[in-house]
């Protein structure tokens, strides 16, 4: 799996395409209040200061105060609230 | 404002989650499409959100399963809106009917507004414009502006230019007044230059025809400054328009007067109301007898639509006359205040008269009598006092 990830990645570099196409998780932070997460893979775990957020073969976890889940949709997800930090697994 | 309303139509409600993992319903909705909002993670293992009435069903269906549990907490708008209608059918049918009228009634002109007329009245100008359609309860969407333009400008020689806007049911009118021609003079015809006002010449520029009078000169009104019919060395004569500058001292006595008693108006204490309803053009009042029943008294008439701001105007009104009796008894007047009043009119009549002229000095002198006071201006100015006086 990790090969097949790395060859996304490569393909993508190879190609001078962006990333996010290929399926790989894009990532925008808007200051530190609002986080866009697209090519997400579904809600781990939800709560006020933690958001576990499954991602393309990793676990995004979102640490912070007063999280909060503005919208979401089978690819994207809004995250808005106090972002502290931003943590892969 | 219109998301809110938005929801109100469609109807929502609000979902509470509670099991081991209550974010799988949220990855659900994701993966469904359907929409939730305001979602907020309790602390037993619950989890709160909104969502449309229409996705309730496919939302509850979960409910079991995974140890979820869904508990619906509270629903507002759509079908439960629905639901209380029927209860008030009279009032929803009222508010429907309402809602129609405005909408329909925007579609005609009720209220007409006319800006940038100075010489011309409203009246005339609005006694135009009905002729050609724009009127009160008229179908607007029928009007054409430049056609309105047209006519009203070709009938109104007055009239320069005029625009028509029309919001909703209220129309206005800008109208721009023609600026009346300056007089054209001549420069040919051969004139004489005269003094217009008596006067010491204090000097004289002449730039065509020939000096009768100069500098120091004492003139009376009329006198010839400079003539227009010149001589040559051989003997011919010739006209020319005669132009010159010719300054001079003039003076000035000018008398205002008022008298030391006036008529004030003094209440009498009785008020009359009479209330009117306009429905479009038709003016149902609510009194017998619209005469006046007083030899002296105030009316005040307040007329009023029933509008939403300026969007909405409906043809619907009243109008309020209020009558005041009113007798008038003599009474002194503050003389001090009708002193400084006289002497600024006096020195705005003054300056009227010398018009770019300038004042070098002036003095003025009150006097008194039984009935009258009277103001006097003594003033000595400069100016140009040189004036045509063409040939018959």
């Amino acid at each position: 799996m990790k090969a097949k990830h790395n060859k996304a990645e490569l393909l993508a570099d190879r190609l001078d395409i962006p990333a996010d196409a290929l399926g790989l998780t894009k990532l925008s932070l808007c200051g530190r209040s609002r986080l866009l997460v697209e090519n997400h893979c579904g809600i781990i775990s939800y709560g006020d200061s933690i958001i576990e957020v499954s991602c393309v073969k990793t676990k995004l976890i979102v640490r912070g105060d007063k999280l909060l889940l503005k919208a979401m949709t089978g690819s994207d997800m809004l995250i808005c609230g106090r972002i502290i930090s931003l943590e892969f697994e | 404002m219109m998301r809110n309303l938005y929801d109100l139509a469609r109807g929502t409600v609000r979902l509470k989650v509670s099991g081991a993992q209550p974010e799988r319903i949220l990855n659900f909705c994701a993966e469904r499409g359907i929409e939730f909002w305001s979602s907020s993670p309790g602390k037993d293992f619950s989890l709160t959100f909104s969502a449309f009435s229409s996705d309730c069903a496919a939302i509850m269906s979960q409910s079991g399963k995974n140890g979820l549990e869904i508990e619906l907490l509270s629903e507002t708008g759509g079908k439960k809106l629905a639901r209380s209608a029927k209860r008030r059918a009279v009032l929803v049918v009222l508010a429907a009917v309402s809602i129609t009228l405005a909408a329909v009634s925007s579609l005609f002109l009720w209220n007409i507004e006319i800006e940038g007329n100075d010489k011309l009245s409203d009246a005339q100008i609005l006694r135009v414009l009905s002729e050609c359609g724009v009127d009160y309860g008229a179908f607007w969407p029928s009007l054409s502006s430049d056609e309105v333009r047209s006519y009203v400008v070709s009938e109104m020689p007055e009239i320069a230019w005029m625009s028509l806007n029309v919001r909703s049911s209220k129309a206005h009118a800008v109208v721009r007044e023609r600026v009346d021609k300056p007089e054209i003079v001549n420069e040919k015809a051969p004139c004489d230059i005269v003094a217009a006002k008596s006067g010491v010449i204090k000097r004289m520029s002449v730039l065509e025809g020939e000096s009768a009078a100069a500098a120091g000169s004492v003139v009376a009104k009329g006198d010839i400054l400079v003539r227009g019919l010149m001589s040559s060395e051989t003997g011919d004569e010739r006209y020319v328009h005669s132009m010159a500058l010719v300054i001079a001292d003039t003076w000035y006595e000018i008398s205002a007067q008022t008298p030391l008693n006036e008529d004030r108006k003094i209440e009498r204490g009785h008020t009359d109301t009479a209330f009117s309803l306009i429905i479009g053009k038709k003016r149902i009042n609510f009194f017998s007898d619209s005469r006046n029943k007083y030899t002296s008294c105030d009316k005040i008439n307040k007329l009023r639509y029933i509008s939403l701001g300026d969007v909405f105007t409906l043809p619907l009104g009243y109008a309020i006359e209020r009558t005041t009796q009113y007798e008038t008894k003599p009474m002194p007047i503050n003389e001090a205040e009708a002193v400084e009043r006289l002497k600024a009119d006096l020195r705005s009549e003054l300056q009227r008269r010398i018009g770019d002229g300038q004042i070098v000095s002036e003095e003025y002198s009150v006097s008194k009598t039984e009935e009258l006071l009277t103001v006097t201006l003594r003033a000595q100015c400069t100016e140009n006092i040189a004036g045509e006086a063409q040939y018959d």
